[in-house]
């Protein structure tokens, strides 16, 4: 995603949007983060 | 132990940290001492069976020098594995339906490794035996819970050229943030926290519409955890410098079955592509088979039941009817007009998609008998 956004971005803008996306990422992780084990277990081939 | 879970995190943090402390000639031997750590502590069980089918897988591939009886070890060693995986899927079962934990971590994705690298050994694209690279390789914790199905000769390659590498770790930590947001916030968060209740609320409105809702559902959480998980793992090998091989590549955007399996759990779908699809293939040239052949060993791998193998024939006709349509309809369509082939590609589209959100309508349910009430609700029927 970096790659593509300093191609046609300067890169202060790039690095800025790169960081608030990564944080937004991780502000809805925390948002939702709930931990359910059960729900997993599927996976647990 | 789920990858959700803040010990698990903190494991990793350890493994990473730990791996490249460690001297270079030595990370071979890192990368198994901490998996078997990291197994002994949550599932020792795991950790003795998983070390007893390394050690067979072993010498079945490596035991004698001789070659002259090497193929019937080699299939020997190839039937013990897949027959252990068997009695491991029934016993599983019953393990399930008591509620017990003693299931086996990762012994299915396990397996199909062992018996790649034994299939490669026969084919004679794995030479020499390197214990110690196979050991490391078995036992790398990435990807030993839950996949993906990586390959011996990519491993050993990433293994030998093995340097710090800042842009992959970056990579790396990106790919684990978007895992975690595709499991954390869009499968459990939107889907299981905000979307289920209004499915829910759809079934008195239209019960064929909440049929194909609670499908579509499934099949998103199926896709948005696995594809976490994969991410995950192929993040954190990142993070010690390996390139795995990537497990789901945008599968809804698929316009036939055929490229739909080549983008849904890309690891198992090209080990069954390899390992069941090209054998049948090439030995009674014989596409619908092999694409029968391969998918109902696909779905037999997940789980050993009625349902799964109904599932597996489901694809594998899916597949073989894409074939024959491929083969009658190719000239006709490649003479079409451009804005008549993007309508064609459009309503391939829509077919490909109902066809998959449908047979999800299979496994969804505990039994089969549950599977085709629901399956038969798509289209109206009660």
């Amino acid at each position: 995603m970096y790659h593509y956004l300093t191609h046609y971005l300067p890169t202060p803008i790039a690095n800025t949007i790169m960081v608030l996306w990564y944080s937004a990422c991780l502000l809805a992780i925390l948002w939702y983060w709930d931990i359910d084990s059960q729900a997993f277990r599927y996976l647990e081939l | 132990m789920t990858a959700e879970s803040i010990t698990t995190v903190l494991w990793l943090l350890g493994g990473v940290t730990g791996y490249w402390a460690t001297p270079a000639r030595w990370r071979d031997v890192f990368l198994p001492t901490f998996t078997a750590a990291l197994l002994g502590y949550y599932a020792p069980a795991s950790l003795a069976a998983l070390t007893a089918l390394a050690a067979i897988t072993w010498l079945a591939a490596h035991g004698r020098r001789s070659s002259t009886a090497s193929a019937a070890r080699l299939m020997s060693g190839a039937g013990f594995i897949l027959l252990t995986l068997v009695i491991y899927r029934i016993s599983s079962r019953e393990l399930q339906e008591d509620g017990s934990t003693a299931l086996l971590l990762g012994f299915a994705f396990y397996t199909l490794r062992l018996m790649h690298y034994l299939f490669e050994v026969y084919k004679r694209t794995i030479t020499h035996g390197e214990w110690r690279t196979f050991v490391a390789w078995l036992f790398f914790f990435p990807s030993i819970s839950v996949g993906p199905i990586h390959r011996y000769p990519e491993f050993r390659r990433d293994l030998l050229r093995q340097r710090w590498d800042s842009a992959l770790f970056s990579e790396g930590l990106e790919r684990i943030l978007y895992g975690y947001v595709k499991i954390v916030v869009i499968a459990s968060g939107l889907i299981g926290g905000h979307a289920s209740p209004w499915i829910e609320s759809t079934a008195q409105a239209s019960p064929t519409a909440h049929a194909w809702l609670l499908c579509l559902e499934y099949g998103a959480l199926l896709y948005f955890k696995f594809a976490g998980y994969s991410d995950i793992a192929i993040g954190v090998s990142r993070l010690l410098g390996f390139r795995i091989i990537e497990n789901f590549n945008y599968p809804f955007i698929a316009a036939n079955m055929g490229d739909f399996w080549k983008r849904w759990h890309i690891s198992l779908s090209s080990w069954c592509r390899d390992y069941a699809y090209m054998p049948v293939w090439s030995r009674w040239r014989n596409g619908a088979l092999a694409a029968i052949a391969s998918m109902l060993i696909l779905g037999l791998w997940h789980e050993l039941s009625w349902r799964y193998l109904v599932w597996g024939l489901y694809h594998g006709t899916g597949i073989m009817l894409w074939q024959r349509w491929h083969t009658a309809t190719t000239d006709y369509r490649q003479r079409l007009p451009r804005a008549a082939q993007w309508a064609w590609y459009g309503l391939a589209w829509c077919l490909t998609l109902g066809f998959v959100i449908a047979g999800f309508a299979i496994t969804r349910e505990t039994t089969l008998n549950k599977g085709i009430a629901l399956l038969m609700q798509l289209f109206g029927v009660r």
